[in-house]
Order: C-alpha cells, then structure tokens, then sequence
C-alpha cells in the first residue's frame, strides 16, 4: 500500500470538511433536516378532568370535554369525545373509545400551524392505546408519527402532525382505543396532552393543553 | 409390538408409530372452514368465534386464523364495527426462506391535492389505480363524492350514502364522530381515501 504523502492528505483533509458539510447542506435545502424551532412562548392550559365508575356492562357515554384556547393571533379548540365503554371483549378486553378533535387558526396572514403533538400516558402498566388509522381526517395536516408503545412503557401512544403548505388552519379528527387489561377493582388514570406549535408571522409559540381521564375501579 | 424394517433396520413399531402420526400432523394441519356470515345484529352481540384455513404443499405450511371477537353497534366515535384479530403461521421442515406479508397499508389521498369538487352533492370521476370487485362487477372508475363515500355506477348527489350492502353501488367511506350519514354544512371534502379487505356482516 503507498504511504499518503503531504498532498494526499492535505486533499483528505479538504474533502473531510467539504463532504459533511455538503451533505449537511443538501438536506438542509432539501428540507430533510430542518433547523430546530426556538420557542419564544410556552402557555399550558389547566388540565380539564374527566372520572368514570368503571362498570361491570357495556356503557355508552358520548361525553366531550372541550377547551378552547383564543389571543389575538391564534385560536385552538381541542375535544377528546368519551365514546363508550365496552366490557369483556374476547380480543381486546375491556376498552373506551376515544375520538381527539384539534381545529386551529392563526390570525396574522403570514402565520401558520407549524406543529400539532398528541400524547397519551399512563403508569399503570396493563393497559394499551391503539389508533384506529382508517378514522382520521387531517386538513393542512400530514402525519410525521404514528406510534402505540408496549404496555410497559408510560407513554402509550403519541402522534405527530405536520403543517403543511405553511396554512393558517390546521385541523385533525382522530380516534383511538384505550384498552384496559385488568380486573374491575383496578383503577386507571390516562393524561392526553395535546400540543400545537404555530408561528404568528415573527416568533414561534406553543400551546399545550391536557386532559386527564379517571376510570375508578369497582371495590 | 412388532418392527419395522427401514433401510435395512428394525425399528419398533411402538416407536415409529407416534413418529408418523406427528409428520403428518406437521405437514397436514388440520384445515377448518375459511368463510364466516351472520345476518348483521341490531345490537351489541359477542361471538367468539374461530375460523382458519391452511395450506400444505410437502415442504412448507402455512395458516390463518381469524378470530371473530364482538360486533359492536352505535359506538358514538367508531360506530358500528366488529373487532377481529387474524393470526398467521408458516413453517418448513427444510431450511427454506419463507416470509408473512401484511398487505402494504393504504396510501391516502392527500387532502392538498385537490379533488376538483366544489358543489355540495356532487362528485368527481377519477380512474383507480387497480380494478376493483364490487358485487360481482370489475370497475376501473369510480366517483368520489364530497359526502364522504364511493359511487362505482353514477355520480350520486344524495348526501345520505346507504349503507352496505346496497343495490346503489355505493361505499361509505368516512364518517365523522357522532354522526349517522351527513357531513355538517361546509364539511370538507373526504381528505383520504383507502380501500381495505374488510370483514362485514351481511
């Protein structure tokens, strides 16, 4: 093998720079690697809270909890739509059906909807969260992640949205299934935040807003 | 018990006996019934119940289950829908490759290509990608509706779709919560579109 002489390595050192910074550069143009967002405000909203006596029967309830959040250059308002309660399937077991609405604005005509973040935790292990990926309807929205963890996990199921076409309203409609794997006595307690990113034609911002929901066990 | 002579070796027969009945266990699985129908409840009804099929041709087997858990009725988020769980398995007694496929997952329409309607009731007639079985007829064209369903046979300008099975050549194909069969007034039109095998009642 031909030992590298000054040139050579002069030459590998040029093309060490030269080649990470292109690609760097390539997919920063390409849009692939965007530059992180500085948030230069973060409001969280007071949790709204929702409890249930598990029952022992298949029970409908159609309950919305609703919030809605207004300043001068935004508006939010989120719903999580309590659907029914079904006992003892022999799939999935006892489970309540969920449906998430987010409909969003930005006022200034150079804002945007710039992100939109579900989240739903639980620490108590028994207990899963599944989309149901044919109900959801996105407009100036695309899905960035879908996921629905191991039971193990905190987090049991998130989805991460996208604005598209830099769009001053954003809006999504999505259903979900909590399953719960456990006797009757046991209690569950799911916290479901919903996150919006939006940029008001200078500055990004955040609003978070959470719900928490309390299915008591039977003693 | 007797033996068995195999290539020039006697093999007791109480021995050779469990080892065949297991091979052909192996190789032939048991089949069962691969089609299941219930008239469609009026109200929340379990089932419970099994249906399968497999597959053998000598070297490889394969099997699906399908579990037919409960059908559910006027869910206020999800509706009316059956919870299924299907089951797939494969093996080989020779060290062959074999893979299980899910269906590759729909592709949506992406609601910032726009349709091209812009009339309550109405739709447009747009070309499928693959020709589509409905109802015994092979369509290659298909109007999509802006009240969230699939005409195959005409532009159907009703904003309440019948549901399926119908003789309107119709398919429903979104539906928002809380809701029986209209779109509020000024509701987009449907933002994606998949078409999936799926399990109904009849």
């Amino acid at each position: 093998m031909r030992k590298l002489n000054g040139r050579d390595l002069k030459a590998l050192f040029i093309l060490s720079i030269v080649a990470p910074v292109g690609i760097l550069a390539s997919l920063r143009l390409t849009g692939i690697l965007q530059e992180p967002k500085t948030i230069s405000e973060t409001v969280t909203l007071e949790s709204i809270n929702w409890e249930f006596q598990r029952p022992n029967n298949d029970v409908y309830i159609d309950k919305k909890l609703d919030a809605t959040y207004v300043n001068s250059e935004f508006k939010a308002t989120m719903l999580i739509w309590i659907g029914a309660y079904h006992e003892n399937d022999p799939i999935i077991f006892d489970h309540l059906s969920l449906g998430i609405i987010i409909n969003s604005s930005t006022t200034n005509p150079d804002g945007f909807i710039e992100n939109i973040y579900v989240v739903l935790r639980e620490n108590y292990q028994a207990s899963k969260v599944s989309w149901v990926r044919t109900d959801f309807l996105l407009e100036n929205l695309s899905i960035v992640d879908l996921k629905e963890l191991p039971e193990e996990n905190s987090v049991k199921a998130y989805a991460r949205f996208v604005g598209l076409n830099h769009s001053n309203r954003a809006n999504l409609q999505a259903a979900i299934l909590w399953k719960l794997w456990s006797s009757n006595a046991q209690s569950h307690q799911m916290e479901i935040s919903c996150e919006l990113i939006y940029y008001n034609g200078t500055a990004h911002k955040k609003m978070a807003q959470p719900f928490q929901l309390r299915i008591l066990g039977r003693s | 018990m007797g033996k068995v002579r195999i290539y020039g070796k006697k093999v007791r027969a109480s021995i050779l006996i469990p080892i065949l009945l297991l091979s052909v266990w192996i190789v032939f699985p048991v089949s069962a019934s691969s089609s299941w129908s219930k008239p469609r409840p009026s109200s929340p009804t379990p089932y419970d119940e099994v249906i399968g099929n497999a597959y053998t041709d000598g070297i490889a087997s394969i099997g699906v289950g399908v579990h037919i858990g409960t059908y559910y009725e006027n869910d206020p988020i999800l509706g009316d829908f059956l919870t299924v769980k299907v089951s797939a398995s494969a093996n080989s007694r020779k060290g062959i490759q074999y893979s299980c496929q899910w269906p590759s997952t729909y592709n949506w329409y992406d609601v910032s290509d726009p349709t091209g309607i812009t009339e309550d009731n109405s739709g447009v007639n747009l070309t499928l990608p693959f020709p589509v079985l409905l109802y015994g007829v092979e369509y290659f064209r298909v109007w999509v509706c802006d009240n969230g369903f699939l005409s195959f046979d005409s532009q159907f300008t009703n904003s309440t779709p019948a549901n399926i099975p119908n003789t309107d050549r119709q398919i429903r194909l979104l539906r928002h919560f809380g809701e029986t069969s209209t779109q509020p007034q000024g509701a987009q039109s449907p933002a994606a579109i998949s078409i999936n095998t799926r399990t109904h009642l009849s």
